[in-house]
């Protein structure tokens, strides 16, 4: 993890607010840590042969044949207090990744200064706040669902970002509002590796008393993806009159954003959330708009739920005029086509789910979800020919535990 | 017969609503010496769910916790704040795993929550109120 001057010229910035804002007795040395761990063992199967149902990132999952990579983590924190404005977070969690192994990452490694009571900056490794639920996306426990719902959640596979954070949280009568603003440099270990840099975001919240929370947030920032083929390809078209087929295909410090809002509720024994979010780049990555609607009632230590979402692709950002009729033309024509039909993640999802509070730490999960690609692959991954003609039916359960 | 019934039921409530009274009282206690006076439940909800760090004196809270098997904890949360453990528990886990907040304090018992309030100017905790003593301050009760 770099530390670039101007992260740290904010970190000692913040530390010098801290001080002055804190009283001496505040600063006193008075250390204490603490320890907590999450985790899911889940187990998915689907009726179809012809494709991998895959969690954000990873490369093979479950098909006819169980599996229980998509969901299955565990997860450890550290948290340690010097004091009542300096404190530190770390967060490794191992899950199956992009390259086929369960190697753990580090999601969080940063130190924070609670500056006045409203104000906190935070430097180091911070995640990413892309989504309504981004801050304990990995900690299914805190979710209803067996997963958050991939037709917003499986758009970006950003999980974390390098760089620094202000949160500014007040209270205006029994509502808290929150602000932070963000930048940083982040990665993603899919089959490929995929860099974004100079992002920089603001995220507003709003929590109202009667158990609304309202969100919004918006990110943007230069993305690159590590891609030798790619970087063949667009080679190639630079040196034919198609080029400009290129310059739209190519992944190389391309600006992308993405920008969401929300709405969640626990209230009385209803519970729902309903989510708008759109990702937007200028290359062969799609441009696409996600959104869900969930809905459940609380009976006891039971909660049935439903959950409504869909996944379009707005824009190829990719216009392939390569003529196929010149022979020497065509191989690469039909390149960027595959290229662009990959990028066809469009579907639309039913659920039906039921979450056990089983014990005061342990939830068990059921989920059934009714996949319906739209004329491509979807978010499914090791697509045969032939697939998508008929619904995917996705069959998911879940331990989760916190710890 | 059928009066019978009723009057069971009834006997029944009673004797629900005469035990209810006598232990389903939850006090909020802060230290004797904190200018605290009284608080409403959304500022004490506030607290306990890590939505705000703050005291309404200003100075930064120093919550305590029963243990989750304590009927009190229960009682509380369910009275105070109207969620069940597992929604706090729920609640916590998405404040902690994303280092916002650290939950409270934890202690064994009703006497070691007031030991650590009395010895702590900004330090709050519930208690039944039958332990309430002049060692701590009510600012909040719920029955």
């Amino acid at each position: 993890m770099k530390l670039n001057p101007l992260l740290a010229a904010a970190l000692v910035g913040a530390c010098g607010l801290a001080s002055s804002a804190a009283h001496a007795d505040a600063l006193s040395w008075d250390p204490s840590w603490a320890f907590s761990g999450f985790g899911t063992i889940g187990y998915v199967q689907t009726n179809t042969d012809q494709a991998d149902f895959v969690s954000p990132g990873q490369s093979a999952g479950a098909s006819k044949d169980g599996s229980f990579n998509p969901d299955s983590k565990i997860g450890g924190q550290v948290n340690a207090k010097a004091n009542n404005v300096f404190s530190g977070t770390v967060q490794a969690v191992s899950k199956y990744t992009g390259q086929g192994n369960w190697k753990p990452s580090v999601e969080w490694a940063f130190l924070k200064a609670q500056a006045t009571p409203e104000l906190a900056v935070r430097v180091g490794r911070i995640g990413l706040p892309f989504y309504m639920v981004s801050d304990y996306l990995n900690v299914d426990y805190s979710n209803l669902w067996v997963r958050p719902p991939m037709d917003v959640y499986g758009q970006v596979s950003f999980s974390h970002f390098d760089g620094a954070d202000a949160i500014y949280q007040t209270s205006l009568g029994s509502t808290t509002l929150t602000g932070q603003v963000f930048y940083g440099d982040t990665t993603a270990n899919e089959s490929v590796r995929i860099h974004s840099r100079h992002q920089v975001g603001l995220n507003l919240t709003a929590e109202f008393d009667n158990g609304i929370t309202i969100r919004v947030g918006r990110a943007q920032g230069k993305i690159t993806v590590d891609s030798a083929s790619l970087d063949g390809l667009t080679e190639i078209l630079s040196q034919t009159p198609f080029a400009a087929v290129g310059e739209q295909v190519s992944v190389v410090d391309k600006a992308a954003s993405f920008t969401g809002a929300g709405i969640s509720f626990d209230h009385d024994n209803w519970v729902g959330s309903a989510e708008y979010t759109k990702r937007k780049t200028a290359s062969y990555i799609s441009s696409t708009t996600g959104w869900a609607l969930t809905g459940g009632y609380r009976v006891g230590k039971f909660t049935p739920y439903a959950v409504v979402s869909q996944l379009k692709v707005d824009n190829t950002n990719v216009n392939n005029n390569i003529p196929t009729s010149v022979p020497q033309l065509a191989p690469l024509a039909a390149a960027v086509d595959g290229l662009v039909a990959g990028q066809n993640i469009a579907q639309k999802t039913d659920s039906l789910g039921l979450r056990w509070d089983a014990y005061k730490n342990v939830a068990v999960k059921a989920q059934y979800d009714r996949v319906k690609p739209d004329g491509g692959p979807g978010l499914f991954e090791k697509v045969q020919a032939g697939f998508g003609s008929s619904p995917v039916n996705v069959y998911s359960v879940a331990v989760d535990f916190v710890f | 017969m059928k009066n019978l019934a009723i009057s069971r039921c009834l006997a029944a409530a009673a004797l629900c609503v005469g035990s209810a009274s006598a232990f389903s009282q939850v006090a909020v206690v802060v230290n004797p010496k904190s200018p605290l006076a009284t608080m409403t439940a959304d500022q004490v909800s506030g607290i306990f769910l890590g939505k705000s760090n703050t005291l309404p004196s200003g100075g930064t809270a120093l919550p305590t916790d029963l243990p989750d098997s304590s009927p009190t904890h229960e009682l509380f949360y369910t009275k105070v704040t109207g969620k069940s453990s597992a929604q706090v528990k729920a609640a916590w886990s998405r404040l902690v795993f994303s280092g916002k907040a650290t939950p409270p304090k934890e202690l064994g018992s009703s006497a070691d929550v007031k030991k650590f309030v009395a010895s702590n100017p900004d330090a709050i905790g519930y208690i039944e109120k039958s332990a309430v003593d002049s060692s701590v301050k009510v600012v909040f009760s719920a029955d």
